[in-house]
Parts: C-alpha cells; structure tokens; sequence
C-alpha cells in the first residue's frame, strides 16, 4: 500500500503546555490569596487586589488560561495522531496560541482595574470578548480544516468531543456575550433581569459542561488507553455516553435558579435534565475507570495512572452531587452556601487539575524525548495534592451545610431567626482557614510539578515525531449527507424529542397525547430501524462515524435543542413583562452607582435573591423577589453566593450615613465582618460625562427611558448627588462629594427592592423589618449582655 | 401525584426500548467497526526525532 510521510506540529503542542503551567500557577496563586482574604479581611489591599475583583480574576485565569491552554495542548497532540495528519495550517496554530494568551493578559488588566461585565465566567468586557470569537473561530477553522485532511476516515470518540466542545462554546459564548456597548470599556447585556439569569446560567453551567468536562473526557479518551496500553473499556459505552451527556446538558442550567423568581417550569425541566444527567456522566466514568482493568497495580508506581484514576473517580463525584444539589430540597440548603464552592472544587481540582497533571507528567518526556526527571516527585505532588482536595472539598462541605442550617434556624419559642448574619459568618472562619490550607497544598504540588516538567525539559531536546501513514483508496458508494441527517435513526431521534418538547407546551390531555406520541415514534422508529436493517451493511452510526460535517451538524442539533427549548419562550415573553411591569427604570445616578456595584465585584459575595422560604422573608425585608424587581437590570444581580447577606430589599433600611461608614470601615458598624474596606470610593469620581451614553445604551436594550429622561440625566444626577451629600453632612456631618462613587453606590443601594410606584408597601414591609429586628435585638440582648454584634449590620 | 405512575410506565418503557435496542445492536453486531477503532490511540507513533536533526533518542532515553 502506497505511504506518506506525516510531520505532527509537536511545537504549539510544547508552547500550549507551558503556557497552562504557568498561567496555572499565577490562577491558583490568585486562588490562594482570595481564600486568605476570606479568612482575614487584613490581606484585602483595595482597590485593585480586593476580594471583589480578585475573585473573577481567579476563575477567569483557571478555567479559561490553565484549564484552556491545557485542552488546546491536549486537542492539537491527539488529533493529529487520531487523523494521521499534521495541523492544517501552522499560522492559525500560532494566531490561535497568541491570540489566546493575549485574552488572558487582557484579563489579568481589566479585572483588577474593575472592568467586568459581572456575569461569572464571562466577565471580561466586550472588546476581549470579540478577541475570544475571533480567536476561537480560527481554532475551529483549524480543527475542522485538519478533519477535512485526515488520513483516518472513522472519528474517535475523543474528536466526537472535541466537536462538540468548539460548536458549543461558539454558540455559548456569542449568545451570552451579546451587550450594547457605551464605551470602549463598557457594556450592557442585551438580555436582562430573569431573562439574563437564564442566558447567564444556560451559558455558566454548560461552560463547565463544555469547556471543563468535554474536551477532558476527550482527552481522557485519548491519553488513559495510551497511558495504561489497553484500549478503552467499552467504544459501544462511549457512543451512548457521548450523545447522552451533549443532549442532556444543555437543559441543566435552570438549576443554578431554583426557588428564583424564574417560572416554575424552567426550574423544573432543569432540575430533571441535571437528575437525568447522572446516567450518562456516570457511563463515563465507568468506561474510565474500566479501561484500567487488568492494569490496576501500576497504579501503585506510575504517577500519570495515579492522577487520571483519582481524576476519573473525582468526575465521578462531582458529578453525583451535581443531580444531588439539582434536587430543590437539597438545593434549597445549599445554594448560596459554600457547598457549592466546594462541589465546583471538587470538579475543578480533582477532574480537570487532576487529569491536566496526569497529561503533562505522560506529554513532557515524550514531547522532550526523554524520561520524567523525577518520578518520585510526581508521586509526592499526587499525595500533597489529595490532601489538599479533601481538606479543601470537606471543609466547604461542614461550612456550606452549617451555613445553610444557621439561616434557616428559629428559635422555637419565639418563632425568631435564631442567628444574624453575621454570626454565621464567624462560624464559617474556622472552615476559611482550613480551605486555605488545602488550597495551598494544591499549590506547592502544583509547584512541584512546575518545577519537575521545567527539569524534564531542561535534559531532554525537542523532538518531532515523524510517521509513515498508508493512502487509503477514496471509498465508492458513500452514502449521502440526506441519507444520513434524515436517515431513519435521525428521524426516529427528531420525531421523539419534538414530541417530548411538545408536552411542556400543551396541557391536560394534550400533554398525555403528546407523550403517547413520543412512545409511538420510539416503538415504532425502533421496529422500524431493527427489521430495515440489512446483513452486511456498515451501521448508520459507523458510517456517521466517518462523516465529520454530517456529524457536526448532528451535534450542533443535539446540542442547540435544549437552549432553544427553554431561552426562546422566556426570551418571547419579556417584552410583554416589560409593558407590564410596576417598575421604573434607575435614575441616573443610581444607574451609576449600580455600576460601581458591578466594578467593585459586590455581587461576587451578595445576593439580590429572596427565595420564598419563611426564614428568608424573616432575614430579609419580609418580601419574596419577583420578576418585577429585576426587570431593568441589564445584566442581572441575583448573584450566587452570600458570604455577605442578600440586598434585595436593602433599600430604605439604614440610613445614607450608615452606608457611608460600612464602606469605610465595615467592622465600625458590624464587628467580625470579613467585607473588606472600600475608602478609595470616597476619592473616585464617577464619569458622569457617561450619563447619556449609558441611559442610550440601556434604552437601545429595552430599558423604557424617555428621550426627555436621557437628556436631563446629567443634570438630575448631579441634583442626586447633592442631596446625598447634604443628606450626609446632615446625617453625621460627612463631607462628600456629590460625584463620588460612594455616593453613586449609597443611592443604588437605597434604590434596591424599592420600586417608586410601590415605595409605600416596600416602606411598610421595612418598618415591620425593622420592627422584627429590634425585637430580636433586645431579644439577643437579654441572652447575652456580652454581645457586641450590630443588629442592624448583622442581620 | 398520580402523574408518577404515568412516569415510572413511561420510564419503564423507555428502559426496555433502550435495553432491547442494545440487545438487538449485540445480535446484529452493528458495533463491530469500533473493534479497530479503540486500538487507534495505541498505535505506535514513534520514531521522534530530535528537532532540526536527524537523531533519534535511544530507547535508554526514554
């Protein structure tokens, strides 16, 4: 058979490592240090390297410059070895790798200069968001040129997922990112309120399911049978594990909203898409741990086996408490508690740190042409880094459900909230430092592993692999691309899950037809298939197994049915929500306080979310958020953490003097509070000049600002600011300037949760709060003559 | 509550559709194709050479 000589571009390869080691390192540095500034509020140094802001740099720099960089070494290295063909174009290599770096020092200036759009893990602001469209659609081109060239007609399961990783981080990303810019470093989501709180966590939960889980299990597929020279336990496994976990994915978001003022029925299609889920992601990780069979005792000497086992059991894990968490009950305990952080940690840390480890300690010799420099220190970074896992992962475990519990106390004489806030927190602290200390062991074994890989290189030299791969004959008869989209497993595919869709549109007995229908089209599609199939003939699934634009676009179906499904009946009701609502848009000056808000991070550790639990109205403003509240906040604010409380209904409860001082100083008026100081806000000047800019942006989104409103939005927000400033001067002879940040940031806060056409019922609802809170004061006071905790500040 | 009897029947079907499908492919060994395919990532693709050379690193290297 006639040969060809095959070059693999083994180069980006090297740079793409190296380059997620170290942005790996500076990430969980980033961690290291926020998890510190948790545990002592000291270690803040405001305004750049403040929690609020570091936060987002972290994620950012994990998931998208460690985590990224490591997926595109780990896709470049196997795809050309799984195609038997070189890159397609070596100049879009370098674009992509330079391209891609560039984002991340984006990144790593804007965040900590406050430049963010707020919406987690896609923080960064519009201009780097086209530098990521750019830069992923030459990855794509890349990726999909290579296919188009290959010398192996059958796709490998791990392409199949790095197909679906580049089509839906394309659509994700774009979608998400969708903003009306009103400066060159600042934007508004075009979607906003409850609306973005789906597009947000349709786009934050699958951003985990396709950029932090698919391109691993494709690597995954790839490097544990060559890591442990057996093939992968089942191929048939991974057919039904692959189209599974794409399909069932995407419907999961909905359940980062639960008990929100989103509909009822978006929380439940994605409570149970996140239970169904655990079929296939657990299909998976048996197909993982399975292919070590018969090779389970060299994991007790080989570090790369060490790593992807214990990876592929922490995918397991995290992917039993993801559905876990999706159940409402326990969701209802857990969210905005720090078991979420942990079960995040728990994926991050195990799965991806794990299996980037076990890559790299198996990709250097091999990439270098030598041995690991030293085995043993691979095996220490294995054991540092377990410890460092658990103690990180149990801590966040205690201090979630703690946390969860502790809000949800009463006392049962009195029916009272049986803790402030703030106490909470002072419970939790124990738990920071021990997650700082697990953090930090994950560190020094990431050192460890720097400084191992940098040793390896260093005796080694760069090799290129070089392979003689045989010409196959172009195949005669193909079948064709209507053959295949419409072919009768695809039709049998479609029929049911229309089907299936249509109930959730129907009601009554037009929903059971409807399930009738899907059952009919199943039973009958499968008889179908089952006695249409004839002796000799290559299954449809080999044959679409050869088809790489056929299968692109059967991905692209499987993938985009669940976002369509639930964004576009939320998308189509908005506007009416909009004519409807009680609801004035911000002022001017509180638009800009807002967006101090967003600038600051505050969001990164409040909520602005009342779920309708009695304990939750009790601690907060007697009021449960509705779709009305957030209706004109382009992008939302409903957060997903509380370290610090919830400030739905902050407006109106403490006075403008009150704000001023907590910002300066938060232990002056709550003693124990971890909030860091906020005193350059005193300083900073808001650009007004961006007034008009701003309210035309926010208008061209939906936001029903007059063209008379627009005009005077200047001047009203300096009359604004003046009469805070007076107001302050009058409250505790402070002396502000009407312009300040601070300023702009007391008059967002005193809006919150207070609708000018319902001011009267949310100041009643207040009085009663703050009526229940002296009660509990003089409650507490009585119970204990030592505490010094602020009722109003703790909460 | 009567909508879970209607969903552990439609469960119940779905899960012998599935496993009688499965049973099927088996038979009729549609799958047989992926036989080759899980050997693809074992094969072999040495020789490396060094960068800009025409050495090759001994096995000792490695």
């Amino acid at each position: 058979m006639k040969t060809e000589r095959v070059v693999y571009d083994d180069k980006i390869v090297r740079w793409f490592a190296g380059a997620s080691i170290i942005w790996g390192l500076i990430g969980m540095l980033v961690g290291v240090t926020v998890a510190l500034q948790l545990a002592a509020w000291q270690t803040n140094l405001p305004p750049y390297l403040s929690f609020g802001r570091l936060r987002p740099l972290h994620t950012n720099a994990v998931i998208f410059a460690f985590v990224g960089n490591m997926i595109f070494a780990g896709i470049y290295y196997s795809t050309q070895r799984l195609l038997k063909t070189r890159l397609a174009n070596d100049k879009l290599s370098w674009f992509h790798f330079w391209g891609w770096q560039s984002i991340i020092v984006g990144a790593t200036v804007t965040l900590p200069l406050g430049i963010t759009t707020s919406k987690e893990y896609a923080e960064l602001e519009w201009p780097i968001d086209i530098m990521i469209a750019v830069v992923w659609v030459a990855f794509a081109i890349n990726f999909f040129w290579t296919l188009a060239k290959r010398r192996e007609k059958q796709l490998y399961v791990a392409l199949w997922f790095y197909i679906a990783t580049i089509v839906t981080i394309t659509v994700l990303h774009v979608v998400n990112s969708l903003a009306i810019p009103y400066s060159a470093f600042g934007s508004y989501s075009v979607f906003g309120g409850v609306q973005d709180a789906l597009v947000q966590w349709w786009y934050g939960h699958n951003a985990v399911a396709f950029f932090l889980t698919t391109p691993i299990l494709g690597i995954m597929y790839y490097f544990l049978p060559k890591a442990v020279d057996r093939p992968v336990f089942s191929y048939r496994l991974s057919i039904v594990h692959f189209w599974g976990l794409v399909f069932i994915y995407i419907w999961a978001g909905p359940h980062h909203l639960l008990y929100t003022s989103l509909p009822e029925w978006a929380q439940t299609v994605g409570m149970v898409f996140s239970l169904m889920l655990w079929a296939p992601s657990w299909g998976g990780m048996i197909n993982g741990l399975l292919t070590l069979r018969g090779a389970w005792d060299k994991l007790r000497t080989d570090p790369v086996l060490k790593f992807f086992a214990a990876g592929v059991t922490f995918y397991g894990m995290s992917t039993f408490e993801g559905p876990l968490l999706s159940i409402k009950a326990v969701n209802g305990l857990a969210h905005y508690t720090d078991w979420i952080v942990g079960h995040v940690h728990s994926g991050t840390l195990g799965w991806n740190g794990f299996f980037a480890a076990g890559m790299f300690y198996w990709l250097y010799p091999r990439l270098w042409g030598t041995k690991l420099y030293s085995e043993k220190a691979a095996n220490y970074h294995f054991w540092i880094a377990t410890v460092g896992i658990l103690l990180y992962v149990v801590s966040m475990w205690v201090s979630g459900i703690t946390q969860g519990l502790m809000w949800r106390a009463v006392n049962e004489d009195t029916g009272a909230l049986q803790y402030t806030f703030i106490e909470t927190v002072v419970a939790m602290k124990p738990m920071y430092w021990t997650r700082m200390t697990g953090g930090t062991l994950y560190f020094i074994g990431y050192c460890m592993l720097a400084w191992n890989v940098y040793m390896t290189a260093k005796q080694g030299s760069p090799v290129e692999t070089v392979v003689e791969v045989p010409v196959e004959p172009k195949p005669e008869n193909e079948l064709s691309w209507v053959a295949l989209v419409f072919g009768k497993p695809a039709l049998v595919a479609y029929g049911t899950v229309a089907a299936v869709i249509a109930i959730g549109f129907v009601s009554g007995a037009m929903s059971i037809a409807a399930l009738v229908v899907a059952l009919g089209i199943a039973i009958g599609g499968a008889y179908s298939i089952v006695k249409g199939k004839k002796d000799g003939k290559p299954a449809w699934h080999a044959v679409l197994e050869g088809r790489a634009l056929i299968f692109t676009v059967l991905t692209v179906v499987a993938v985009l049915v669940g976002g369509i499904a639930e964004l576009i009946p939320l998308v189509v009701t908005t506007n009416e929500d909009t004519r409807l609502t009680s609801n004035v848009p911000y002022t001017a000056l509180e638009l800009h306080g807002r967006d101090v808000y967003i600038s600051e991070g505050c969001y990164t550790c409040h909520s602005q979310q009342v779920r309708p639990f009695e304990w939750e109205t009790a601690r907060y403003g007697n009021r449960v958020s509705t779709i009305d509240d957030s209706i004109f906040d382009h992008p939302f604010q409903w957060g997903s953490k509380r370290t610090g409380p919830d400030l739905a209904h902050e407006g109106g409860l403490r006075p403008d003097s009150w704000h001023w001082r907590h910002m300066i100083d938060p232990r002056a008026v709550t003693p124990d509070s971890i909030m860091p100081n906020y005193p350059h806000l005193v300083e900073d000047r808001v650009n007004l000049d961006q007034t008009e800019a701003k309210m035309r942006a926010m208008r061209t989104v939906g936001v029903p600002y007059t063209v008379d409103q627009i005009h005077s939005g200047l001047e009203d927000a300096r009359v604004d600011g003046q009469r805070i400033a007076d107001n302050l001067r009058e409250e505790a002879q402070i002396e502000a300037a009407p312009d300040s940040k601070m300023v702009a940031l007391i008059a967002y806060l005193q809006r919150l949760g207070r609708i000018p056409t319902a001011v009267a019922q949310a100041d009643e609802a207040a009085e009663e709060f703050a009526e229940d809170a002296e009660e509990l004061a003089e409650a507490r006071l009585a119970e204990s003559a030592n505490d010094t905790t602020d009722p109003e500040g703790g909460r | 509550m009567e909508v879970l009897i209607l969903l552990i029947f439609v469960s119940l079907v779905m899960v012998t559709l599935a496993v009688g499908f499965f049973a099927w492919g088996l038979r009729e060994r549609v799958y047989d194709h992926s036989d080759r395919l899980t050997l693809l990532p074992l094969e072999d693709d040495s020789p490396a050479r060094v960068l800009g050379s025409k050495r090759t690193p001994s096995k000792s290297d490695m």
